[in-house]
């Protein structure tokens, strides 16, 4: 392998400030109330 | 050759990649052989995959009882002789710089130097603010900071993140369970490595099972799996299963 120069800090800086950490939290899904049915309604033909 | 030069920056990747793959072997199987450097490597590159992973690349020295050899000595020397010239002085990613390289030095000083140069804390040379800047903007931008952070984890010396992780243990513990929820376990690998210091206490959080977990997903990346590697050997230092 031919020898590389010496590498740019800006690729070097950039592999340390990854992974960068996602900073946006999605909402977690908000739990049901405690009175909701475990299924939905069965249709009228069932 | 460029400066954004995709090959070199895939290689150095690469090279990075490969050496966390290495260094997390030899902390899951202390004994056996671990050298940061692979001869097959183009040096430059070696020099920036060593600068890339920082202290984790010594942390089987450190954490595993591994013995550097002066070949691995003189690579994380070279590899850290310069400041990285990017980033804007009192920047976010100033900090992150400053502290990593100054861990790894310290890192180098306590496996190489004489006992008495060791000092407790990391010499900050820019100005920690961003820290104090990250918490007021609130826990999200704190914790991302906190995960570039997470290198310090691997040398035992005190810095303003470390004093930052005692007081917001609570706000890791979270961040840690959120990103786990989320399906994003190399985001939660670097903060399972503050909660896993000694010092470090979040009650609230069983942490060994959430640990064993990431151990048994699938990492994203070579240094995510080195992540979780490095802190189950901090659980196992700290004999403790929280």
């Amino acid at each position: 392998m031919a020898r590389t120069a010496a590498v740019p800090d800006e690729i070097v800086s950039a592999l340390v400030l990854e992974p960068e950490s996602p900073v946006a939290d999605p909402p977690l899904a908000a739990p049901p109330p405690p009175d909701a049915p475990l299924l939905p309604p069965a249709p009228a033909d069932a | 050759m460029t400066r954004a030069d995709p090959a070199l920056r895939a290689a150095v990747e690469r090279a990075a990649g490969d050496l966390a793959v290495r260094a997390a072997r030899a902390l899951r199987d202390p004994g056996g052989p671990y050298a940061v450097g692979d001869p097959a490597e183009d040096e430059p590159i070696t020099l920036a995959a060593v600068r890339v992973l920082g202290p984790d690349a010594l942390a089987p020295f450190l954490l595993a009882g591994a013995r550097p050899a002066a070949r691995d000595v003189d690579l994380v020397e070279r590899g850290h002789a310069d400041p990285l010239a990017v980033a804007a002085p009192g920047s976010r990613d100033a900090l992150v710089h400053d502290l990593r390289d100054a861990a790894a030095r310290h890192a180098l000083t306590l496996l190489h130097g004489p006992p008495r140069a060791v000092p407790a804390r990391l010499p900050v040379t820019g100005s920690a603010a961003p820290l104090e800047d990250a918490r007021r903007q609130g826990r999200r931008p704190w914790a991302a900071l906190m995960v570039l952070l997470a290198p310090l984890t691997a040398c035992p010396a005190a810095s303003p993140a470390h004093d930052q992780a005692r007081r917001h243990a609570t706000d890791l513990g979270r961040a840690a369970v959120r990103a786990v929820l989320r399906r994003d376990p190399a985001t939660a690998a670097r903060l399972v490595r503050w909660l896993a210091l000694p010092d470090v206490s979040c009650p609230q959080l069983d942490l060994a099972p959430l640990v064993r977990h990431l151990a048994l997903t699938t990492a994203p990346t070579a240094r995510a799996a080195l992540d979780v590697a490095i802190a189950e050997r901090l659980l196992h230092a700290a004999g403790t299963a929280r």
